[in-house]
């Protein structure tokens, strides 16, 4: 949680803006901490998203988490980077949130291939032919649901948001190697799952 | 290694994220195999829809609307503390390791001080340095022939004032009672009396009556007796009553 976020990030954040505004914001400044939440609602708010694949979801998850922040601004050390951190509470309030709920069901590899759902397509078809954005994201959007909790918090950092596997595993609290058989696992699962929804499409 | 052992490493390759010597090994695998070949194919069109939703930027009104509630709850919760809290939780956060050490100070100052308390004795009658021991503890006698008052100290100080045992420490300021005292109550005391030691009993009357045969103009000596704890030892000191009275 937010009291062991402590990551293996880095250096002192000088350049950094959110420095001045976060000690402003521990001082009781209010329009300190709202700036704050300007300059990251972008990385909170889809972060959420990619997590739980519901706006609604993640607009509660994304004000749970800067209430959070709010709540134990005091403990954030001076000198710690501040992404990372933010990153790590966003994973742990949107797990609290799908466990909360229980909308989706994972569903494993072997389960998805046993059902035949996942079955290799007869041809090889383009995946991106004649595909809409829309459908492109709601597809992936709809693939990223389906994946174990894990896993789909590894390959959004890893793949979506673009961290590097060893920021990605000191965020979620894993070994790098950890990360990097979480990400190979989902992407191999989106890969047939994406498969199996253009073909029953097409 | 067969080619399911390598799937799991394209799935890596394809996002650069083996280290040189595995890519070098899936790379010359990938060559002799058509399969992996349209697996690494359809893997990086599936990374490429994946990466169109990093792309997508969501309505500015989602965050207003998120950043509007945070704050309203935020507006709240400030509004919900006192006004004190306000001016001192600036203080306490920001100055969190010097109000620990201040504190840890404050600790260690009063422990000190209650422990000197406890070693200091509190009564009067205890000496405050070292007592002396390079000499045995005397006890004072003083008898007086004449006016006592004149040696008798506070009354407070004669009913306060604790037993021999105490009495035995002190070494400068003889023991008031003791100086009022006739010689006649201690019985060795008035054995070693000479010349005074008949009329010593005069001295517990309030106005001892005088015998018509004496003359009044010499007055006897004030005789004080210094007590050690050899029964042996005893120390008399004549002091003119004279050259008290000037």
């Amino acid at each position: 949680m937010i009291e062991d976020a402590h990551l293996d990030s880095g250096a002192p954040t000088e350049n950094d803006p959110t420095a001045a505004w976060l000690r402003q914001a521990k001082a009781g400044d209010a329009s300190a901490f709202e700036q704050i939440i300007v300059l990251h609602q972008r990385q909170v708010l889809t972060t959420s998203l990619r997590l739980l694949g519901d706006l609604k979801d993640a607009q509660d998850a994304a004000q749970e988490v800067f209430l959070r922040l709010y709540k134990y601004l005091h403990r954030f050390q001076d000198g710690r980077e501040f992404p990372p951190w933010l990153y790590r509470v966003t994973v742990n309030v949107c797990r609290d949130v799908q466990r909360r709920r229980q909308r989706t069901a994972t569903l494993s590899l072997d389960d998805l291939v046993e059902s035949g759902e996942m079955r290799e397509p007869a041809s090889s078809t383009d995946l991106e032919a004649e595909l809409s954005l829309a459908e492109k994201r709601s597809f992936v959007t709809e693939a990223l649901k389906r994946l174990p909790e894990k896993e789909r918090a590894a390959v959004v950092l890893r793949d979506i948001e673009g961290l590097s596997t060893r920021e990605v595993a000191g965020i979620l609290g894993s070994s790098e190697v950890t990360v990097r058989s979480q990400v190979s696992s989902a992407r191999m699962k989106m890969k047939l799952f994406l498969e199996r929804r253009l073909k029953r499409r097409s | 290694m067969n080619c399911n052992s390598y799937e799991e490493l394209i799935a890596l390759y394809a996002e650069g994220d083996l280290d040189p010597s595995r890519a070098k090994n899936v790379e010359s695998h990938l060559k002799s195999c058509a399969s992996c070949q349209r697996f690494l194919s359809k893997l990086a069109a599936s990374q490429a829809m994946v990466k169109e939703l990093a792309a997508e930027s969501l309505d500015p009104a989602s965050f207003n609307f998120v950043r509007q509630r945070v704050m309203q709850e935020v507006n709240r919760r400030q509004a919900a503390r006192p006004v004190w809290w306000r001016f001192l939780s600036p203080a306490l956060t920001q100055w969190r390791p010097t109000w620990v050490a201040a504190l840890a100070v404050l600790v260690v100052l009063g422990f000190l001080l209650q422990w000197q308390l406890w070693r200091k004795p509190v009564g009067p009658d205890k000496p405050d340095g070292p007592p002396v021991v390079s000499a045995p503890p005397v006890q004072e006698k003083a008898s007086a022939t004449k006016p006592p008052e004149k040696m008798t100290p506070k009354p407070e100080q004669q009913s306060s004032e604790p037993g021999p045992k105490q009495f035995a420490k002190r070494d400068r300021t003889p023991a008031p009672q003791e100086l009022v005292l006739p010689v006649g109550v201690e019985p060795d005391a008035v054995t070693e009396e000479s010349e005074p030691a008949v009329e010593q009993g005069a001295n517990l009357e309030p106005e001892p009556p005088q015998p018509a045969d004496v003359t009044p103009e010499p007055p006897p000596p004030l005789v004080i007796k210094l007590i050690t704890n050899d029964p042996n030892i005893v120390i008399v000191w004549l002091v003119d009553q004279d050259v008290q009275h000037d």
